[in-house]
């Protein structure tokens, strides 16, 4: 169905709204948890450790060093039936909770677990917001450009932003342990 | 409405995230604790942005 400019920029939003709640809910609901029990099990000394050593995992495996499983995973054809507004919010949480992706390596979110078992609470959530966030702005990213089918082609033959991203977040988890390990 | 244009200012695809994902990575110089998680929850999110 087509929409106007100011429709498709209102379910932008909706989206990133739910992408939002999406990665910040999970992040609290799942990850924290988790986090929290392995930090039960794994000596406080021996956690920043642990921590570089998945790090170093998902940096060889970004780096091409082997393969993990991938993930494709696209959206529910049923999310059409639902009110625009809605479907959007919906798609954008399934999104933002990581569910619903096109994975090229799960190696990316190894990076996740040393960040979670070095911090607390707030720290995660704001994580899993930013992740949300993140991904709740390529829609409207690509709503800014003129050329909605450049900015795909664009994307596809390879936007400096993606092939910059992996070894960034490696970088900003490790910068994370470090802080909370020091 | 006319929809406001990135591409205008030669601005590849990711750019809007990708700014706030860059802020985030410096604001980590002065406030690290803070701003280290956000970084790395944008950053790992542009990084399985290759298919929109």
């Amino acid at each position: 169905m087509e929409r106007s400019p100011v429709g498709e920029l209102r379910a932008g939003l909706w989206f990133l709204a739910g992408s939002v709640a999406g990665g910040a809910g999970v992040a609290i609901a799942v990850l924290w948890p988790l986090a929290e029990v392995v930090r039960f099990a794994l000596p406080g000394a021996l956690r920043p450790w642990g921590g570089l050593a998945v790090v170093a995992v998902a940096a060889a495996a970004v780096a091409g060093a082997f393969e993990l499983p991938r993930v494709y995973r696209q959206a529910r054809q049923t999310l059409g039936e639902l009110p625009p507004a809605l479907g959007a919010f919906v798609f954008g949480v399934e999104i933002g909770m990581g569910i619903r992706t096109h994975t090229s390596s799960l190696a990316l979110y190894l990076a996740l677990v040393p960040a979670a078992l070095a911090a607390g609470p707030a720290a995660i959530a704001a994580m899993g917001a930013a992740f949300g966030a993140a991904r709740g702005l390529v829609p409207i990213d690509r709503f800014l450009h003129i050329d909605g089918l450049g900015w795909d082609d664009r994307l596809a033959a390879g936007s400096w932003v993606v092939r910059a991203a992996p070894a960034l977040a490696v970088a900003a988890a490790l910068g994370w342990v470090a802080v909370t390990a020091a | 409405m006319a929809a406001p244009t990135l591409t205008r200012r030669g601005l590849p695809p990711l750019a809007l995230p990708a700014a706030v994902a860059a802020a985030a990575l410096a604001a980590a110089a002065t406030v690290p604790a803070a701003a280290l998680p956000v970084a790395l929850g944008a950053w790992l999110a542009l990084s399985v942005s290759a298919s929109p």
